[in-house]
């Protein structure tokens, strides 16, 4: 793929670290909002890097390499979820529901519904957990 | 067993962690892409292993301009149970998973924490196992449900399980001053219940911090 990168151990422990900060975060400030609708689009914002930091963990466990800086650009999607369906075909079914939602709830002006909320919350947990289990 | 090198229980070389890497993915590596993940292992080892591999069969090369690309070649009659072995760790996670369903008087939450769910066990480390007992329900059950899974565990993989029990009031009275806790919430490999529930019971600050 054009544009994965190298991974080293310390690459995937950060990642790591990070996708769990995120999830943390994520539920944290839906714990802390009076209405979870107050606050769906940073969560659902949220659980999108963390399923992105997931999936860098999957695919330096699984391929040795990862897409950072793709989703970054905001290019290039397709690429980064060809790379990890080639490490687990599961989760890359996972991080494309959560790329999908990534430009319009951080760029959109209508807020992510209660169905985003669930369909992130899924996503992200099932993410989190293969790069736990690797 | 290491769980982070399945293939070891059959041969404890660098041709059974080749293996492992080939056989989680279908994909073609180079040497040198190899060596980026068996770091331990030089690169020439990796070569010669390959060549060995090779020989018998079950890997296939192909070449790529100056490079060669190796694969694990899946028609092969050996490739089946290499994968199986191979996902060993993935398979001792969904076995848990099932028996801890199977239970009757099913935990709150339990979790592979310690070495395992770091990626950092050896041939002897403890398998550590969290169990959350929900404060209802037949506690001599429970308790047969808990030996017989630590016997199997032991059984399944040769390692000794040590399980750490707590009540589900426990957790959520003075959880929060458990530090294996907080372990289980950053690294633990979840097998029963939702994380979230775990994350929930210890909140990181008292709840008058939060408005402080």
């Amino acid at each position: 793929m054009s544009g994965a990168r190298r991974c080293t151990p310390q690459v995937r422990e950060g990642r790591l670290a990070k996708a769990n900060q995120f999830v943390a975060v994520a539920r944290d400030v839906a714990d802390l909002a009076d209405q979870a609708k107050d606050v769906a689009d940073a969560y659902v914002t949220l659980l999108v890097h963390a399923g992105i930091a997931a999936a860098d963990v999957i695919c330096c466990a699984r391929l040795g390499e990862y897409a950072h800086g793709e989703y970054a650009h905001g290019v290039d999607h397709n690429d980064a979820i060809a790379l990890l369906k080639a490490a687990d075909a599961a989760a890359a079914r996972h991080l494309e529901t959560l790329l999908k939602m990534k430009t319009r709830v951080g760029y959109g002006h209508t807020p992510a519904s209660q169905e985003d909320l669930k369909k992130a919350q899924r996503a992200g947990d099932a993410l989190l957990k293969a790069a736990r289990a690797v | 067993m290491d769980l982070a090198h399945p293939l070891a229980v059959v041969t404890p070389t660098l041709d059974g962690d080749i293996l492992v890497v080939l056989a989680l993915v279908d994909t073609a590596f180079t040497p040198r892409q190899l060596h980026g993940m068996l770091s331990q292992h030089s690169e020439d080892g990796i070569r010669r292993a390959l060549r060995r591999l090779t020989s018998q069969g079950i890997v296939s090369d192909q070449r790529a301009g100056n490079a060669y690309l190796y694969r694990l070649s899946r028609s092969h009659l050996a490739a089946a149970p290499i994968i199986e072995l191979a996902r060993m760790r993935q398979t001792f996670l969904a076995r848990l998973e099932d028996r801890l369903g199977s239970w009757g008087v099913a935990p709150v939450y339990g979790a592979i924490f310690g070495s395992v769910a770091r990626g950092s066990m050896r041939i002897d480390s403890d398998i550590d196992l969290l169990l959350i007992r929900p404060d209802a329900g037949d506690r001599d059950r429970w308790d047969d449900l808990v030996a017989q899974l630590t016997a199997d565990v032991t059984a399944w993989t040769g390692n000794d399980t040590r399980v750490l029990e707590f009540s589900e009031s426990e957790v959520l009275r003075s959880g929060r001053q458990e530090p294996v806790l907080r372990d289980v919430v950053a690294h633990g490999l979840t097998v029963a219940g939702t994380a979230d529930w775990l994350r929930r019971a210890l909140p990181a600050k008292e709840p008058n911090d939060v408005r402080s």
